[in-house]
């Protein structure tokens, strides 16, 4: 149906003696959304930082559109840019000419709902809107692929599921393809077309998730998959012990 | 008695409760209704009506220590012939051009050093030796190498500026947060750009902390490129007056050196809010209290 946008294979990645990636292969076509988990330290945000051309001492071959985005955990602005400025950034250089960037950056701001803000400083910017921000940044520049590193991390828990919508609309409206890196079980299967686990340096579940939008947490097959996962992770979700026992 | 009240009374043997925001409300006294510059005004009229009061009750010998008004008149007879505008042109020639000088070298080799390994390699530890160094030391060598024209005097207060800038601008740079160069790669940002949007703007806040210490080397090595041969500037009236026990003016150019130091700090100030108002964007320009 629709083609590859990223092919990778056997692609290592050794801090030192620690093997961190050990021969990952993975796919990824066009539009598609893939949700990555792991756990801390199983090198997810390290396989995000290779397809983001941030680190390039790897083993194996990793392909990728030339046209890339990447939003972190921490919403990286330039503090002493307004937010417009900072989206007007990522167009700077190889981007379209001086007048129209900036439309181009109201219109990415409007499309994540920040009309209001394009004139203010990031610090002034609740952690929310500095992540909107960084969202607009990553999609003014139009990617065949968005990588987003954990994105939701450092939000609070109702903040999070506004940007589960936002992202959601963004990529239906969009259709670029998305690598989500999140150790969010229900983030992943809320918003993921297909989620990969990785542990022990390699993909070891890859799951489509057959549910239809809009999702909840309360639909059918939502559980048996999230129990899934987590098993897959190595947790077990019960919290707190009889103490009468 | 409320009901709340009684309930903390009989809510024995609990825990100690107490009213934790009970008479730590702030409260604005008479000093914070006085206006800010008229409170940060009070250290130097104290020092100013202490020395008129030493002076007219004789605790200060007037003859060694005249009081403000008589230093006053002297600043006037100095104004009104002209001497004073020479003498304080020459001396602000000096501290401006070698200022100048001084932000321009030290910004070009932090650049340089803060940029690129070889720049680091061949720089830092001579700008840190340098650094070492009292410059004054070289005062006896600079007259030896260029005579006693401008030559040295500019020398002297240049290499101090530079390096206070060079120090803080460099510390800067290499400060800057490495996320945000991550990012500006991510976005194929330039190396220009990289260099204009993130590594020198993320630098200001260190350079302007240099240029605040470098203001101030710039002046105190003003004292002593003036005490080369000289006939020009402030430091030579001081050197002048001492010579012929004139009190009043040697008073008069520290005074001339107090205002000069407030006024480079108050530029400092503006530059930090004209140029880091992005820090605390939402009290705008304003500032804060």
């Amino acid at each position: 149906m629709s083609s590859r946008v990223v092919q990778i294979r056997g692609l290592g990645r050794a801090f030192g003696p620690q093997q961190v990636l050990d021969g990952v292969d993975l796919d990824i076509a066009d539009g598609e959304f893939v949700a990555m988990l792991g756990r801390s330290g199983s090198g997810k945000s390290t396989l995000l930082r290779v397809l983001a051309g941030l680190d390039s001492q790897v083993t194996g071959s990793v392909v990728a559109p030339r046209s890339r985005a990447v939003v972190f955990q921490n919403p990286r602005l330039l503090p002493w840019r307004r937010a417009l400025a900072n989206v007007v950034f990522a167009l700077r250089d190889g981007g379209p000419d001086a007048p129209s960037r900036s439309s181009r950056a109201l219109a990415a701001l409007a499309e994540v709902g920040l009309t209001d803000k394009a004139r203010a400083w990031p610090l002034s910017l609740s952690g929310g809107e500095a992540q909107r921000v960084a969202l607009a940044r990553a999609l003014v520049r139009e990617p065949d692929l968005l990588l987003l590193d954990e994105p939701f991390g450092a939000l609070d828990a109702l903040t999070r599921l506004k940007m589960y919508r936002l992202l959601h609309e963004l990529w239906a409206r969009r259709r670029m393809a998305v690598l989500h890196v999140t150790h969010d079980v229900d983030e992943a299967i809320l918003l993921a077309d297909r989620v990969v686990v990785l542990s022990e340096g390699r993909i070891s579940l890859d799951r489509r998730v057959e549910l239809p939008f809009p999702r909840s947490r309360s639909d059918e097959g939502f559980d048996e998959l999230r129990r899934t996962l987590l098993a897959e992770l190595g947790v077990k979700e019960e919290v707190g012990h009889d103490r009468s026992r | 008695m409320t009901v709340a009240a009684a309930a903390v009374q009989t809510a024995a043997p609990g825990p100690e409760l107490i009213d934790v925001v009970a008479g730590r409300r702030r409260r604005r006294g008479p000093w914070s209704r006085i206006p800010r510059p008229i409170r940060r005004l009070m250290g130097p009229v104290g020092i100013l009506a202490a020395w008129t009061i030493g002076s007219a009750t004789g605790l200060l010998n007037t003859d060694l220590f005249p009081p403000p008004v008589e230093v006053g008149a002297t600043a006037w007879r100095l104004l009104s012939d002209g001497q004073l505008a020479m003498h304080v042109g020459a001396s602000l020639t000096r501290v401006v051009t070698g200022t100048v000088l001084g932000v321009l070298i030290g910004v070009v080799l932090a650049i340089l050093a803060g940029l690129t390994r070889t720049g680091e390699d061949l720089l830092d530890w001579t700008m840190q030796i340098l650094k070492a160094v009292p410059n004054f030391a070289l005062t006896p060598l600079l007259i030896i190498w260029m005579g006693i024209g401008e030559g040295p005097k500019i020398v002297l207060i240049t290499t101090g500026v530079a390096i206070a800038i060079y120090i803080n601008t460099y510390s800067g740079i290499r400060g800057v947060d490495q996320q945000l160069v991550e990012m500006a790669q991510t976005l194929n940002a330039r190396r220009s750009t990289l260099i204009t949007h993130v590594i020198l703007p993320g630098a200001m806040p260190n350079f302007l902390i240099g240029l605040r210490l470098g203001l101030s080397s710039a002046w105190l090595s003003l004292i002593f490129a003036e005490m080369i041969n000289t006939t020009k500037g402030i430091g030579y009236l001081m050197s002048r007056a001492q010579t012929n026990l004139q009190f009043d003016v040697s008073l008069l150019v520290i005074v001339i050196y107090a205002i000069a130091g407030l006024l480079s700090y108050t530029l400092v100030r503006l530059l930090e809010r004209l140029l880091l108002s992005w820090r605390n964007g939402f009290e705008g320009l304003g500032g804060a209290q």
